[in-house]
């Protein structure tokens, strides 16, 4: 017996077959079992008021000038049939909320067969159906929601849709943004009355419209956000042949400048703009690890809050054009282990914790 | 924020699914079952993927989901479990030059080792990780990836002879 064991596992190794494996139908378990965590942590999920009050809105969907209204009145999550917005709740059972957007009408949000809801606080209103992929999309401000629908075959092409809130009607539908029923393109973004759709699809297309005029408006690659004109993308060396290592943040969709570090690799928790794109909020590696900064887009200022005493923080999304939400992990940052809400304030320099969760909560999207 | 970068999964799927795919069949010593845990494997490595952030926490993530994976199916499927074997090899007289068949005898004892001792090997000296890395890839304690190695050399050792398993060999134990 002359081979080792590792040259005999190696040559085994190298002599399997390479595996039948379909990413689209991995993906499509992920999401089916991300959508199940959801609905199993509205049982188990808490929330305990902590040491910052919430102040409950007088009028929370009057159409008031947000930035009028106290930071705290913006923090919203879902856990299982209730969104929490502020202090107040709002009951949709019997559907389980798998994702969300705010409006300046209220919340729209998608059930966990793919239906998409709309409620005032209300009851609520059937206004789509996604068949099965569950992203929304909303401006920081206004009332449009968009989604991408499918069938739940994957035989169709997949349309792109945006509805209006305050007009309670669909506004815009197109099945020219690429992506097939497997891998349906995501609406990533609603700016300005303008939708911005990513097509996951190898190779890759950009695509934009304008809600109002259903004409295309021009987009870019690897977006990841869009706020107030400004779109933020991934910068890639040699044609995505090599991992991304910055962040664009441009008006112009076809500039490579302005560059922003980031965390060099695959990143998820992707750059995010504040609703002005004044700030950035993305990752950067380290020699420890990585943590999440806050860069002045114009200044390329770091102006990241203090945060201590977490292991892990991961952001959840701006609430105005100062502060974001944060969790703040002090084991395992695992999506369900008892963690710390915070409001972080750019201004303030400084962080505070709004509640405590425990178990599968849902954020919105933005 | 923190959402699934569905393009960016994609991509490391597409990259690194034929690695993950090897170190799966060599654990499960099927390649159906190793497409099963590989695609079970990176089913989870998705939901995990907004917390993972970086190419290497994601490969640690799915290194680990298949060697949990696969010690907790060993453990449902009995069948799976160590397999006795009555047929102890005659190491002292077996002739060296049959490279295939000590090939094909090396993988049959190796399959018929209890699943956590097949696993920490084929992570330290398939996959080279160190005793740590090994350890975070089972979600165990450094001093039961020294033990769980330490049987499953024995055992080979006592089945194939010295010189197919080494006491001190170039696979660098200790590391």
């Amino acid at each position: 017996m002359t081979e080792t064991l590792k040259d005999m596992m190696t040559a085994r190794a190298d002599a399997a077959p390479g595996p039948h494996l379909d990413v689209g139908d991995v993906i499509r378990a992920g999401r089916r079992r991300v959508l199940r965590n959801r609905a199993a942590g509205g049982t188990a999920a808490c929330a305990v008021l902590a040491a910052v009050a919430l102040i409950a809105p007088t009028h929370p969907f009057g159409g008031a000038d947000p930035s009028a209204v106290d930071s705290a009145d913006r923090v919203t999550y879902a856990v299982g049939s209730t969104i929490h917005d502020g202090n107040r709740t709002i009951d949709v059972a019997p559907h389980e909320v798998t994702s969300y957007v705010r409006t300046d009408d209220g919340f729209a949000y998608a059930a966990q067969d793919g239906r998409i809801y709309f409620t005032d606080g209300g009851a609520s209103e059937q206004i789509g159906d996604s068949g099965g992929d569950h992203r929304l999309a909303a401006d920081d401000s206004g009332s449009y929601v968009g989604w991408t629908e499918v069938d739940g075959y994957g035989d169709q092409r997949p349309e792109v849709v945006v509805y209006d809130t305050a007009r309670r009607t669909e506004v815009f539908r197109t099945s020219a943004a690429g992506g097939d029923g497997r891998l349906p393109p995501l609406v990533m973004a609603i700016d300005d009355g303008v939708v911005y759709v990513r097509d996951d699809l190898k190779p890759y297309t950009a695509a934009a419209w304008d809600v109002s005029t259903s004409d295309p408006v021009p987009s870019s690659l690897a977006l990841t956000d869009v706020a107030n004109g400004y779109i933020a993308r991934d910068y890639w060396r040699d044609n995505a042949q090599n991992p991304r290592t910055a962040t664009i943040v441009s008006r112009d969709p076809d500039s490579d400048q302005p560059r922003f570090p980031r965390l060099d690799g695959i990143s998820n928790s992707l750059s995010d703009l504040s609703p002005s794109g004044r700030y950035i909020l993305s990752d950067v590696g380290e020699p420890s690890g990585f943590r999440q900064v806050v860069v002045e887009r114009a200044t390329k200022t770091e102006v990241t809050p203090r945060v201590v005493g977490y292991a892990h923080e991961d952001p959840a999304y701006w609430i105005d054009d100062d502060r974001y939400v944060l969790e703040g992990y002090t084991g395992i940052n695992d999506g369900m282990s008892k963690r710390d809400l915070l409001v972080c304030s750019v201004s303030a320099g400084s962080c505070e914790v709004v509640t405590t969760l425990e178990g599968g909560v849902t954020f919105p999207d933005d | 924020m923190a959402r699934r970068d569905t393009a960016a999964f994609a991509e490391f799927a597409a990259a690194r699914s034929r690695s993950l795919y090897r170190a799966a069949y060599l654990m499960v010593g099927d390649h159906a079952l190793a497409e099963d845990l590989l695609q079970e494997a990176l089913t989870k490595t998705y939901v995990a993927w907004p917390r993972l952030r970086a190419v290497a926490n994601a490969d640690a993530y799915a290194r680990k989901a298949i060697t949990t994976t696969a010690i907790n199916w060993w453990r449902r499927r009995s069948w799976h479990a160590e397999r006795p074997r009555g047929d102890v090899p005659e190491v002292a007289v077996r002739d060296h030059s049959d490279r295939v068949s000590d090939h094909d005898t090396m993988w049959m004892e190796l399959q018929g080792l209890p699943p956590r001792q097949r696993a920490a090997i084929v992570l330290r000296y398939y996959e080279d990780l160190t005793e740590r890395e090994t350890a975070e890839a089972m979600g165990c304690s450094v001093g039961t990836v020294k033990s769980q190695v330490y049987a499953g050399l024995e055992k080979l050792r006592t089945r194939l002879g010295p010189a197919a398993v080494p006491m001190t060999t170039e696979m660098g134990v200790g590391r």
